[in-house]
């Protein structure tokens, strides 16, 4: 139990804010707002904003969500993924951005007569002059007004920390590099992350299908670290049946990094030795997902090695790379322990020493 | 618990989805229980089983059964499943509070402790199900109410610990949901961010709406965990 935490949420949540703000403005007779209702609405909003659906039109935008008194028909509810998708392909926020909606999301209309708010200062004017609740989103940005007064401001709906941590080590994807190590380093560096990946750890045996480990855990990391983009859960290559490893979405962009994970080794149910040809067969694997995907700007294979020697890979020459896979990176698994490193080291300096004097 | 079943059935039979599953049935009124500190509710159903699928209370599930078998609930779904491994066999059902059930509820109410029951119960059903379908959570909806609850305060440690099949005895003052709800009150009253001076209802709905984000972010921040 975290009372730092609750504090926190208290103070930054985007609903409760919501409905306390509306009542210094508005006066505790004059406020409309239903908590559960505008906690439904909130919640809904940013799963909106989230989805792909709204990302693959996200350069239709910006638009103004203003919120109108319950209506009784059951219209569209735009807060829908696939429902935002559908409107905003249409092309009317060309038009007219200003979108009239309830608190379930119904859309009632578009602002008439027709304008446009460019920017969060048209918004703003526009929710004093009209004593109305909008939401101004550009982009992965969220700018609440109430009758003229700014409410809140998320820069990036991604980063937007519901309990006020800052997580100052969110990189881009495109520090993949950075990401990679440090999820190394942090998680699966001598297993002390918790993530467990030995069967029998003198022997250098993996346990069963560390595929699945190696998987869960770099999109685990990447989830937590990333800003800017999207971890894509289905992971389902771009129109077809493949399904990668972990795929990630830039935003605003949308292009795409794909990362394919292989390991190396023995584990306690492949006995046969997993090597260079399991590497060459990662690259050969990516090539396809990088063919088959039209937004993918970069490949990566990401090695986890836990061979006895820790020697670098033979690749095949006659494989060709394709251009998008900027680079390999292997991670050689530790094994030993301190007092192993301890007494190798000295073992190793004692030949070293003898084969000197002789 | 025969009224606060029908307050939870009631709750949702103007949404969308109508009706309740056994399991989200309980964990709704375990909910209920837990945080029931806040407002100061006196509820019945305050002792629970610690299960696998979250805090479970027999007697819930045989009013459930009279209230089918007198009309005032309605089974609108039933499948039996078979047992796998250690699971038993059981049964998926979901409920859906009748005509002569709503009439029984608009006849409650009239008195005001029960109008104050079914509000709050009414409530935690409608939060339970708005964070239910919030961003980050996955899997079928049962599965999603107990990642929720499992993230309760009091329930926590059971699950941590594994001691399923103990019992969690709400009344206590010990408890760590208990200690948060006390927690909340005295933060919020001490400093003045109650915003509502003439509506404690109002005020009463912000705190449940904390409570709820709480168990929210602790869910997302588990679902990180590899």
């Amino acid at each position: 139990m975290n009372k730092d935490q609750w504090k926190e949420i208290w103070h930054k949540n985007l609903a409760i804010d919501l409905i306390v703000k509306e009542k210094n403005i508005r006066g505790e007779n004059n406020c409309v707002l239903d908590i559960t209702e505008t906690a439904n609405f909130c919640l809904n909003l940013e799963k909106c904003l989230k989805s792909n659906e709204y990302h693959n039109n996200i350069e239709k935008g910006p638009i103004s969500l203003v919120l109108v008194p319950k209506h009784e028909n059951n219209g569209r509810n735009i807060l829908l993924p696939d429902e935002m998708a559908d409107f905003l392909s249409t092309n009317k926020t060309v038009i007219c951005n200003v979108i009239q909606i309830d608190i379930h999301g119904i859309f009632i209309g578009l602002q008439k007569p027709a304008i446009r708010h460019l920017n969060y200062s048209d918004a703003l004017n526009y929710s004093k002059n009209d004593r109305e609740i909008v939401f101004y989103v550009q982009g992965t940005e969220l700018h609440v007004f109430i009758d003229g007064t700014l409410i809140d401001f998320i820069p990036d709906i991604y980063s937007y920390s519901r309990d006020g941590r800052i997580n100052t080590s969110r990189l881009p994807i495109s520090e993949y590099y950075k990401l990679i190590k440090a999820h190394e380093r942090e998680e699966l560096y001598k297993e002390k992350g918790g993530v467990k990946y030995w069967e029998k750890k003198a022997d250098r045996i993996l346990v069963k299908a560390p595929e699945i480990i190696f998987h869960k855990s770099l999109y685990s990391f990447f989830r937590r670290n990333i800003q800017g983009g999207t971890v894509d859960p289905d992971c389902y290559n771009d129109g077809t049946s493949d399904k990668v490893d972990i795929r990630v979405i830039r935003y605003p962009d949308n292009k795409v990094f794909i990362f394919e994970i292989k390991w190396l080794g023995i584990s306690s149910t492949m006995k046969t030795l997993y090597s260079d040809d399991q590497a060459n067969a990662g690259i050969v694997q990516l090539n396809e997902y990088l063919n088959d995907e039209n937004n993918a700007i970069c490949g990566v294979l990401v090695i986890y090695d836990a061979r006895k020697d820790n020697i670098e890979i033979k690749w095949n020459d006659s494989i060709k790379w394709d251009p998008r896979i900027e680079e390999t990176l292997r991670c050689y698994l530790v094994s030993e322990t301190a007092s192993q490193k301890g007494k190798r080291v000295v073992r190793e300096n004692k030949k070293t020493q003898k084969a000197k004097g002789s | 618990m025969a009224n606060e079943v029908l307050y939870a059935l009631d709750a949702v039979s103007n949404t969308s989805t109508g009706h309740l599953s056994r399991l989200t049935l309980q964990k709704v009124l375990y909910l209920s229980g837990a945080i029931a500190p806040l407002k100061d509710i006196l509820l019945e159903f305050l002792r629970f089983n610690a299960n696998t699928f979250g805090p479970y209370k027999g007697d819930i599930q045989e009013t459930v059964d009279h209230l089918v078998g007198v009309g005032l609930v309605d089974i609108i779904y039933f499948e039996r499943t078979k047992k796998r491994g250690a699971k038993p066999a059981g049964a998926l059902s979901h409920y859906q509070i009748s005509d002569s059930g709503k009439e029984v509820v608009s006849r409650l109410i009239v008195y005001p402790h029960e109008e104050e029951k079914a509000w709050w119960i009414s409530l935690i059903t409608k939060l339970t199900y708005t964070y239910m379908n919030a961003y980050g959570l996955e899997g079928a909806v049962d599965m999603k109410i107990k990642s929720l609850v499992y993230q309760d305060p009091t329930y926590s440690p059971f699950k941590n610990n594994k001691g399923f099949g103990k019992l969690i005895d709400l009344s206590e003052n010990t408890g760590f949901t208990y200690q948060l709800t006390e927690f909340i009150n005295g933060y919020l009253n001490n400093n003045e961010l109650l915003p509502f001076k003439n509506n404690f209802r109002k005020n009463a709905e912000l705190m449940v709406l904390s409570f709820f984000e709480y168990l929210y972010v602790n869910c997302l921040d588990e679902s990180m965990v590899p």
